[in-house]
Protein backbone atom coordinates (compact mmCIF):
# COMPACT_ATOMS: atom_id res chain seq x y z
CA UNK A 1 0.00 0.00 0.00
CA UNK A 2 1.32 3.60 -1.19
CA UNK A 3 2.09 5.91 1.60
CA UNK A 4 -0.10 8.16 0.53
CA UNK A 5 -2.78 5.31 0.88
CA UNK A 6 -1.96 4.75 4.39
CA UNK A 7 -1.86 8.58 5.31
CA UNK A 8 -5.31 8.46 3.97
CA UNK A 9 -6.61 5.79 5.95
CA UNK A 10 -4.88 7.52 9.12
CA UNK A 11 -7.22 10.69 8.42
CA UNK A 12 -10.15 8.87 7.83
CA UNK A 13 -11.54 9.70 11.55
CA UNK A 14 -11.02 13.35 10.91
CA UNK A 15 -12.66 12.82 7.60
CA UNK A 16 -15.79 11.35 9.39
CA UNK A 17 -16.13 14.39 11.82
CA UNK A 18 -15.45 17.26 9.05
CA UNK A 19 -18.07 15.23 6.65
CA UNK A 20 -20.29 14.88 9.78
CA UNK A 21 -20.33 18.49 10.52
CA UNK A 22 -20.63 19.21 7.11
CA UNK A 23 -23.95 17.06 6.13
CA UNK A 24 -25.39 17.46 10.32
CA UNK A 25 -26.05 13.81 10.15
CA UNK A 26 -23.79 10.50 10.76
CA UNK A 27 -25.10 8.72 7.90
CA UNK A 28 -24.84 11.73 5.19
CA UNK A 29 -21.32 12.34 6.63
CA UNK A 30 -20.30 8.39 6.16
CA UNK A 31 -21.72 8.30 2.71
CA UNK A 32 -19.92 11.56 1.74
CA UNK A 33 -16.34 10.07 3.18
CA UNK A 34 -17.33 6.89 0.94
CA UNK A 35 -17.56 9.05 -2.09
CA UNK A 36 -14.70 11.98 -1.43
CA UNK A 37 -12.63 8.65 -0.78
CA UNK A 38 -13.32 7.40 -4.12
CA UNK A 39 -12.75 10.45 -5.69
CA UNK A 40 -9.63 10.82 -4.10
CA UNK A 41 -7.95 7.52 -4.78
CA UNK A 42 -8.78 8.32 -8.48
CA UNK A 43 -7.03 11.19 -7.79
CA UNK A 44 -4.42 10.41 -5.93
CA UNK A 45 -1.30 11.50 -8.77
CA UNK A 46 -3.04 15.45 -8.58
CA UNK A 47 -2.00 15.82 -4.99
CA UNK A 48 1.21 17.51 -4.74
CA UNK A 49 3.46 16.16 -2.54
CA UNK A 50 4.72 18.52 0.23
CA UNK A 51 1.29 20.28 0.31
CA UNK A 52 -1.10 19.84 3.38
CA UNK A 53 -3.11 16.13 2.22
CA UNK A 54 -5.94 16.75 4.51
CA UNK A 55 -6.88 19.80 3.06
CA UNK A 56 -6.57 18.19 -0.57
CA UNK A 57 -9.03 16.08 0.89
CA UNK A 58 -11.52 18.24 2.81
CA UNK A 59 -11.57 20.35 -0.41
CA UNK A 60 -12.77 17.08 -2.22
CA UNK A 61 -15.57 16.16 0.67
CA UNK A 62 -16.42 19.46 -0.18
CA UNK A 63 -16.94 19.64 -3.89
CA UNK A 64 -18.62 15.80 -4.07
CA UNK A 65 -21.08 17.32 -1.25
CA UNK A 66 -21.80 20.48 -3.38
CA UNK A 67 -22.14 18.07 -6.18
CA UNK A 68 -24.31 16.17 -4.52
CA UNK A 69 -26.49 18.60 -3.43
CA UNK A 70 -26.94 19.98 -6.46
CA UNK A 71 -27.29 16.99 -8.70
CA UNK A 72 -30.01 14.77 -6.69
CA UNK A 73 -32.76 16.22 -6.46
CA UNK A 74 -34.99 13.63 -4.65
CA UNK A 75 -34.16 11.38 -2.08
CA UNK A 76 -35.75 7.74 -2.29
CA UNK A 77 -34.25 5.24 -0.52
CA UNK A 78 -33.19 5.94 3.43
CA UNK A 79 -29.51 5.13 4.00
CA UNK A 80 -28.65 1.79 6.14
CA UNK A 81 -25.26 1.99 6.42
CA UNK A 82 -24.01 -0.04 8.83
CA UNK A 83 -25.18 1.95 11.40
CA UNK A 84 -23.08 4.46 13.14
CA UNK A 85 -24.06 3.92 17.37
CA UNK A 86 -25.13 6.84 19.14
CA UNK A 87 -23.25 8.73 21.30
CA UNK A 88 -23.43 6.28 24.30
CA UNK A 89 -23.21 7.54 27.57
CA UNK A 90 -23.77 7.01 31.22
CA UNK A 91 -26.72 7.40 33.16
CA UNK A 92 -25.32 10.04 34.84
CA UNK A 93 -27.54 13.66 34.62
CA UNK A 94 -24.24 15.47 33.23
CA UNK A 95 -23.83 12.92 31.19
CA UNK A 96 -27.40 13.27 29.91
CA UNK A 97 -27.35 16.74 29.53
CA UNK A 98 -24.21 16.94 27.14
CA UNK A 99 -25.13 14.53 25.22
CA UNK A 100 -28.89 16.83 24.50
CA UNK A 101 -26.59 19.86 24.15
CA UNK A 102 -24.40 17.96 21.55
CA UNK A 103 -27.68 16.76 19.48
CA UNK A 104 -28.81 20.08 19.95
CA UNK A 105 -25.87 21.58 18.71
CA UNK A 106 -25.85 19.31 15.39
CA UNK A 107 -29.25 19.94 14.64
CA UNK A 108 -28.58 23.47 15.20
CA UNK A 109 -26.00 23.36 12.78
CA UNK A 110 -28.04 20.94 10.38
CA UNK A 111 -30.13 24.69 10.03
CA UNK A 112 -26.98 26.75 9.00
CA UNK A 113 -26.47 27.64 5.67
CA UNK A 114 -24.22 25.29 3.91
CA UNK A 115 -21.18 27.77 3.11
CA UNK A 116 -21.33 28.74 7.07
CA UNK A 117 -21.11 25.10 7.63
CA UNK A 118 -18.22 24.20 5.75
CA UNK A 119 -16.15 27.45 7.59
CA UNK A 120 -17.27 26.76 10.79
CA UNK A 121 -16.31 23.11 10.67
CA UNK A 122 -13.29 23.72 9.17
CA UNK A 123 -12.22 26.52 11.46
CA UNK A 124 -14.25 25.60 14.73
CA UNK A 125 -13.36 21.53 14.59
CA UNK A 126 -10.52 20.70 12.49
CA UNK A 127 -8.06 24.05 13.55
CA UNK A 128 -7.36 25.53 10.44
CA UNK A 129 -6.91 28.94 10.41
CA UNK A 130 -8.56 31.75 8.54
CA UNK A 131 -5.68 31.61 5.62
CA UNK A 132 -5.84 28.20 5.27
CA UNK A 133 -9.51 27.75 5.28
CA UNK A 134 -10.01 30.51 2.89
CA UNK A 135 -7.22 28.59 0.48
CA UNK A 136 -9.04 25.02 0.79
CA UNK A 137 -12.25 26.65 0.19
CA UNK A 138 -11.08 28.98 -2.34
CA UNK A 139 -12.41 32.15 -0.81
CA UNK A 140 -11.00 35.17 0.27
CA UNK A 141 -10.31 35.55 3.98
CA UNK A 142 -12.80 37.97 4.21
CA UNK A 143 -15.54 35.91 3.34
CA UNK A 144 -14.27 32.94 5.67
CA UNK A 145 -14.59 35.43 8.76
CA UNK A 146 -18.30 37.10 7.67
CA UNK A 147 -19.40 33.34 7.04
CA UNK A 148 -17.76 32.10 10.22
CA UNK A 149 -19.12 35.08 12.52
CA UNK A 150 -22.22 34.75 11.29
CA UNK A 151 -22.01 30.79 11.83
CA UNK A 152 -21.22 31.00 14.97
CA UNK A 153 -23.68 33.86 16.08
CA UNK A 154 -26.74 31.78 14.76
CA UNK A 155 -25.27 28.62 15.82
CA UNK A 156 -25.56 30.11 19.58
CA UNK A 157 -28.68 31.59 19.39
CA UNK A 158 -30.25 28.21 17.73
CA UNK A 159 -28.85 26.68 20.80
CA UNK A 160 -29.29 28.85 23.24
CA UNK A 161 -32.37 30.85 22.20
CA UNK A 162 -33.15 34.40 22.34
CA UNK A 163 -32.35 35.69 26.04
CA UNK A 164 -35.40 37.26 26.28
CA UNK A 165 -37.63 34.60 25.08
CA UNK A 166 -35.70 32.39 27.87
CA UNK A 167 -35.99 34.29 30.28
CA UNK A 168 -39.84 35.02 29.80
CA UNK A 169 -40.38 31.55 29.67
CA UNK A 170 -39.24 30.69 33.28
CA UNK A 171 -41.12 33.44 34.62
CA UNK A 172 -44.08 32.27 33.23
CA UNK B 1 -22.93 44.86 13.67
CA UNK B 2 -20.82 47.46 15.10
CA UNK B 3 -20.16 47.43 18.84
CA UNK B 4 -17.60 50.62 20.29
CA UNK B 5 -15.33 50.36 16.93
CA UNK B 6 -15.34 46.30 16.98
CA UNK B 7 -16.68 44.61 14.80
CA UNK B 8 -18.23 41.00 15.10
CA UNK B 9 -15.00 39.65 12.76
CA UNK B 10 -12.26 41.53 14.68
CA UNK B 11 -13.37 40.50 18.44
CA UNK B 12 -13.98 36.75 16.69
CA UNK B 13 -10.37 36.87 15.24
CA UNK B 14 -8.89 37.88 18.84
CA UNK B 15 -11.28 35.28 20.30
CA UNK B 16 -9.49 33.08 17.87
CA UNK B 17 -6.39 33.85 18.00
CA UNK B 18 -6.31 35.61 14.57
CA UNK B 19 -4.66 38.96 15.64
CA UNK B 20 -1.86 40.72 15.27
CA UNK B 21 0.02 42.24 18.13
CA UNK B 22 -1.00 45.64 18.07
CA UNK B 23 -4.81 45.12 16.83
CA UNK B 24 -4.72 42.20 19.79
CA UNK B 25 -3.84 44.79 22.15
CA UNK B 26 -6.81 47.07 20.84
CA UNK B 27 -9.46 44.93 21.50
CA UNK B 28 -8.17 44.05 24.82
CA UNK B 29 -8.00 47.86 25.94
CA UNK B 30 -11.95 47.83 24.70
CA UNK B 31 -12.92 44.39 26.47
CA UNK B 32 -11.53 45.90 29.84
CA UNK B 33 -13.76 48.46 29.90
CA UNK B 34 -17.28 46.82 28.08
CA UNK B 35 -19.04 44.13 29.53
CA UNK B 36 -21.22 43.15 26.69
CA UNK B 37 -18.29 43.40 24.37
CA UNK B 38 -16.83 40.33 26.73
CA UNK B 39 -20.21 38.59 27.32
CA UNK B 40 -20.06 38.53 23.04
CA UNK B 41 -16.49 37.52 22.79
CA UNK B 42 -17.74 34.98 24.97
CA UNK B 43 -20.64 34.05 22.69
CA UNK B 44 -17.56 33.23 20.09
CA UNK B 45 -16.04 31.24 22.58
CA UNK B 46 -18.81 29.38 23.30
CA UNK B 47 -19.96 28.56 19.38
CA UNK B 48 -16.94 27.22 18.42
CA UNK B 49 -16.78 24.90 22.02
CA UNK B 50 -20.15 24.00 20.93
CA UNK B 51 -19.38 22.51 17.34
CA UNK B 52 -15.90 21.24 18.86
CA UNK B 53 -17.49 18.84 21.49
CA UNK B 54 -20.69 18.13 19.50
CA UNK B 55 -18.52 16.47 16.94
CA UNK B 56 -15.53 15.40 19.73
CA UNK B 57 -17.15 11.51 19.63
CA UNK B 58 -16.73 10.93 15.93
CA UNK B 59 -12.91 10.51 16.58
CA UNK B 60 -13.52 8.10 18.95
CA UNK B 61 -15.60 5.97 16.83
CA UNK B 62 -14.33 2.81 15.56
CA UNK B 63 -14.36 3.42 11.31
CA UNK B 64 -16.37 1.07 9.34
CA UNK B 65 -15.20 -1.80 7.88
CA UNK B 66 -16.68 -0.82 4.76
CA UNK B 67 -14.86 2.73 4.75
CA UNK B 68 -11.31 0.94 5.56
CA UNK B 69 -11.62 -1.83 2.99
CA UNK B 70 -12.12 0.90 0.27
CA UNK B 71 -8.77 2.55 1.11
CA UNK B 72 -6.70 -0.45 1.83
CA UNK B 73 -8.26 -2.59 -1.75
CA UNK B 74 -5.90 -2.28 -4.54
CA UNK B 75 -8.50 -2.03 -7.31
CA UNK B 76 -11.30 0.09 -6.90
CA UNK B 77 -14.57 -1.93 -5.61
CA UNK B 78 -16.92 -0.95 -7.92
CA UNK B 79 -19.89 -2.94 -6.06
CA UNK B 80 -18.83 -0.42 -3.00
CA UNK B 81 -19.00 2.70 -5.72
CA UNK B 82 -22.80 1.18 -6.51
CA UNK B 83 -23.94 1.04 -3.23
CA UNK B 84 -23.05 4.29 -2.29
CA UNK B 85 -24.14 5.53 -5.56
CA UNK B 86 -28.05 4.31 -4.71
CA UNK B 87 -28.48 6.38 -1.52
CA UNK B 88 -29.75 10.17 -2.53
CA UNK B 89 -29.26 12.93 -0.14
CA UNK B 90 -31.14 16.17 -0.72
CA UNK B 91 -29.62 19.17 -0.20
CA UNK B 92 -31.60 21.93 2.37
CA UNK B 93 -31.13 25.11 3.75
CA UNK B 94 -32.89 28.11 4.67
CA UNK B 95 -32.16 31.71 6.18
CA UNK B 96 -33.45 32.31 9.42
CA UNK B 97 -35.53 35.22 9.90
CA UNK B 98 -33.07 36.55 12.19
CA UNK B 99 -33.57 40.02 10.62
CA UNK B 100 -37.27 39.72 9.36
CA UNK B 101 -38.61 37.35 6.95
CA UNK B 102 -36.20 35.93 4.70
CA UNK B 103 -37.09 32.93 4.01
CA UNK B 104 -35.20 30.80 1.36
CA UNK B 105 -36.91 27.32 0.96
CA UNK B 106 -36.58 24.28 -1.04
CA UNK B 107 -38.71 22.48 -3.07
CA UNK B 108 -42.19 21.67 -2.16
CA UNK B 109 -43.52 18.07 -3.26
CA UNK B 110 -46.39 18.25 -1.25
CA UNK B 111 -48.97 20.62 0.22
CA UNK B 112 -51.52 20.03 2.93
CA UNK B 113 -53.85 22.68 3.63
CA UNK B 114 -56.51 23.07 6.20
CA UNK B 115 -56.29 19.33 7.43
CA UNK B 116 -56.99 17.84 4.69
CA UNK B 117 -54.54 16.02 1.69
CA UNK B 118 -54.39 18.75 -0.67
CA UNK B 119 -52.63 19.28 -3.74
CA UNK B 120 -49.67 16.92 -4.63
CA UNK B 121 -46.65 18.94 -6.37
CA UNK B 122 -45.02 15.78 -8.12
CA UNK B 123 -43.77 14.16 -5.05
CA UNK B 124 -44.38 9.80 -4.48
CA UNK B 125 -45.25 9.63 -0.34
CA UNK B 126 -48.10 11.10 1.27
CA UNK B 127 -46.92 12.57 4.42
CA UNK B 128 -49.36 12.48 7.29
CA UNK B 129 -51.41 15.84 8.31
CA UNK B 130 -51.52 14.52 11.76
CA UNK B 131 -50.08 17.27 14.08
CA UNK B 132 -47.04 15.45 15.84
CA UNK B 133 -47.67 16.24 19.67
CA UNK B 134 -43.55 16.58 20.08
CA UNK B 135 -43.92 19.17 17.26
CA UNK B 136 -46.86 21.12 19.08
CA UNK B 137 -44.74 20.89 22.26
CA UNK B 138 -42.18 22.71 20.43
CA UNK B 139 -44.09 25.37 19.16
CA UNK B 140 -45.61 26.24 22.26
CA UNK B 141 -42.34 26.30 24.22
CA UNK B 142 -39.51 27.76 21.93
CA UNK B 143 -38.54 31.39 20.54
CA UNK B 144 -38.05 31.73 16.76
CA UNK B 145 -35.10 30.47 15.90
CA UNK B 146 -34.29 28.60 18.26
CA UNK B 147 -33.95 24.91 17.34
CA UNK B 148 -35.65 22.06 19.62
CA UNK B 149 -34.45 18.33 19.70
CA UNK B 150 -37.46 16.06 20.06
CA UNK B 151 -37.73 13.50 22.45
CA UNK B 152 -36.93 10.49 21.68
CA UNK B 153 -35.14 11.25 18.21
CA UNK B 154 -31.72 10.28 19.86
CA UNK B 155 -31.12 14.01 18.11
CA UNK B 156 -31.98 13.23 14.72
CA UNK B 157 -35.22 15.21 14.85
CA UNK B 158 -35.81 18.96 15.12
CA UNK B 159 -37.88 21.56 15.09
CA UNK B 160 -37.11 24.93 14.35
CA UNK B 161 -39.80 27.87 15.00
CA UNK B 162 -39.39 30.75 12.51
CA UNK B 163 -42.09 32.72 12.60
CA UNK B 164 -45.22 33.86 15.06
CA UNK B 165 -47.82 35.78 13.94
CA UNK B 166 -51.57 36.36 14.10
CA UNK B 167 -54.12 35.14 11.24
CA UNK B 168 -57.19 36.77 10.00
CA UNK B 169 -59.05 34.80 12.40
CA UNK B 170 -57.46 35.91 15.36
CA UNK B 171 -55.67 32.80 16.04
CA UNK B 172 -51.27 32.35 16.68
CA UNK B 173 -49.51 30.72 14.09
CA UNK B 174 -46.26 29.72 13.96
CA UNK B 175 -44.16 29.14 10.72
CA UNK B 176 -41.74 26.46 11.30
CA UNK B 177 -39.31 23.72 9.73
CA UNK B 178 -39.23 20.20 10.78
CA UNK B 179 -36.41 17.96 9.93
CA UNK B 180 -36.22 14.28 10.24
CA UNK B 181 -39.85 13.93 9.76
CA UNK B 182 -41.90 11.27 7.73
CA UNK B 183 -42.20 7.77 8.38
CA UNK B 184 -38.23 7.21 7.47
CA UNK B 185 -37.08 10.23 8.99
CA UNK B 186 -35.35 12.26 6.78
CA UNK B 187 -37.54 14.73 5.30
CA UNK B 188 -38.02 18.47 6.06
CA UNK B 189 -41.15 19.41 6.58
CA UNK B 190 -42.16 23.35 5.96
CA UNK B 191 -45.38 24.42 7.75
CA UNK B 192 -47.26 26.25 9.61
CA UNK B 193 -49.38 25.11 12.81
CA UNK B 194 -52.47 27.38 14.25
CA UNK B 195 -53.79 27.38 18.00
CA UNK B 196 -57.56 25.97 17.87
CA UNK B 197 -59.80 27.82 19.84
CA UNK B 198 -59.09 24.68 22.46
CA UNK B 199 -55.61 25.76 22.58
CA UNK B 200 -54.48 23.01 20.40
CA UNK B 201 -52.21 23.56 17.45
CA UNK B 202 -53.20 22.52 13.78
CA UNK B 203 -51.32 22.09 10.59
CA UNK B 204 -52.92 24.61 8.39
CA UNK B 205 -50.25 23.68 6.10
CA UNK B 206 -47.58 21.63 4.99
CA UNK B 207 -45.29 21.32 2.38
CA UNK B 208 -42.46 18.47 2.43
CA UNK B 209 -38.89 19.50 1.38
CA UNK B 210 -37.26 16.60 -0.52
CA UNK B 211 -35.74 18.29 -3.22
CA UNK B 212 -33.16 20.94 -3.38
CA UNK B 213 -30.58 23.18 -6.22
CA UNK B 214 -27.47 24.41 -5.01
CA UNK B 215 -26.73 28.08 -6.54
CA UNK B 216 -23.30 28.95 -7.49
CA UNK B 217 -22.64 30.43 -3.98
CA UNK B 218 -23.39 27.25 -2.16
CA UNK B 219 -27.07 28.53 -0.90
CA UNK B 220 -29.54 25.94 -1.36
CA UNK B 221 -32.66 27.32 -2.94
CA UNK B 222 -36.16 26.31 -4.41
CA UNK B 223 -35.80 24.84 -7.53
CA UNK B 224 -39.17 25.20 -9.04
CA UNK B 225 -41.66 28.10 -7.93
CA UNK B 226 -43.34 25.62 -5.23
CA UNK B 227 -41.15 27.44 -2.14
CA UNK B 228 -43.16 29.81 -2.03
CA UNK B 229 -45.81 28.17 -1.31
CA UNK B 230 -45.66 28.66 2.60
CA UNK B 231 -44.50 32.30 2.01
CA UNK B 232 -47.48 32.73 -0.04
CA UNK B 233 -49.70 31.44 2.50
CA UNK B 234 -48.60 33.63 5.30
CA UNK B 235 -48.72 36.68 3.73
CA UNK B 236 -52.16 36.22 2.30
CA UNK B 237 -53.30 34.71 5.98
CA UNK B 238 -51.31 37.29 8.48
CA UNK B 239 -52.89 40.12 10.04
CA UNK B 240 -50.16 42.51 11.12
CA UNK B 241 -46.56 42.78 11.75
CA UNK B 242 -45.13 39.57 13.19
CA UNK B 243 -44.74 38.86 16.99
CA UNK B 244 -41.29 39.18 17.64
CA UNK B 245 -38.97 39.42 20.25
CA UNK B 246 -39.97 40.32 23.70
CA UNK B 247 -43.53 40.18 22.36
CA UNK B 248 -42.84 36.76 21.54
CA UNK B 249 -41.22 35.61 24.55
CA UNK B 250 -43.93 37.20 26.50
CA UNK B 251 -46.65 35.02 24.78
CA UNK B 252 -44.66 31.95 25.48
CA UNK B 253 -44.00 33.01 28.94
CA UNK B 254 -47.99 33.03 29.65
CA UNK B 255 -48.35 29.67 27.65
CA UNK B 256 -50.03 31.44 24.66
CA UNK B 257 -52.70 32.31 27.26
CA UNK B 258 -54.19 35.29 25.35
CA UNK B 259 -56.45 35.06 22.58
CA UNK B 260 -54.80 36.93 19.25
CA UNK B 261 -57.60 39.43 18.84
CA UNK B 262 -56.70 41.37 22.19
Amino acid sequence: MSDTRTQLIAMLPRLRRFCRGLTGSAEEGDELVQMACERALSRLHQWQEGTRLDSWLYRIAQSVWINKMRQEKTRNTVPDLEAVSAVAGGDSRQDVETRDLHQKTMAAMRHLPPDQREVLVLVCVEGFSYREAAETLGLKIGTVMSRLSRARLRLWQMVHGDPAVAAAAQKG
Amino acid sequence: MMTRGIDDEKLMAYVDGELGAVERAEVETLLARDSSLQERAEMFRQSADLARLALADTLREPVPDAMLAKLQATEHDGLLKRLFRRFGGAGRQWSLPLGGLELATAAGLLLVVGGVVGTQLGGDTVYSDAMDPRVADALSAAGSGTVVVLDGSDGAEDVLPLLTYVNADGHYCRHYLHHGAGPQGGQTVDGVACLDGGGNWQQVITVRLDAAEVEGDGYVTASGGESVLVDDFIESTIAGAPIAGPDEAELIGSGWATDGNS
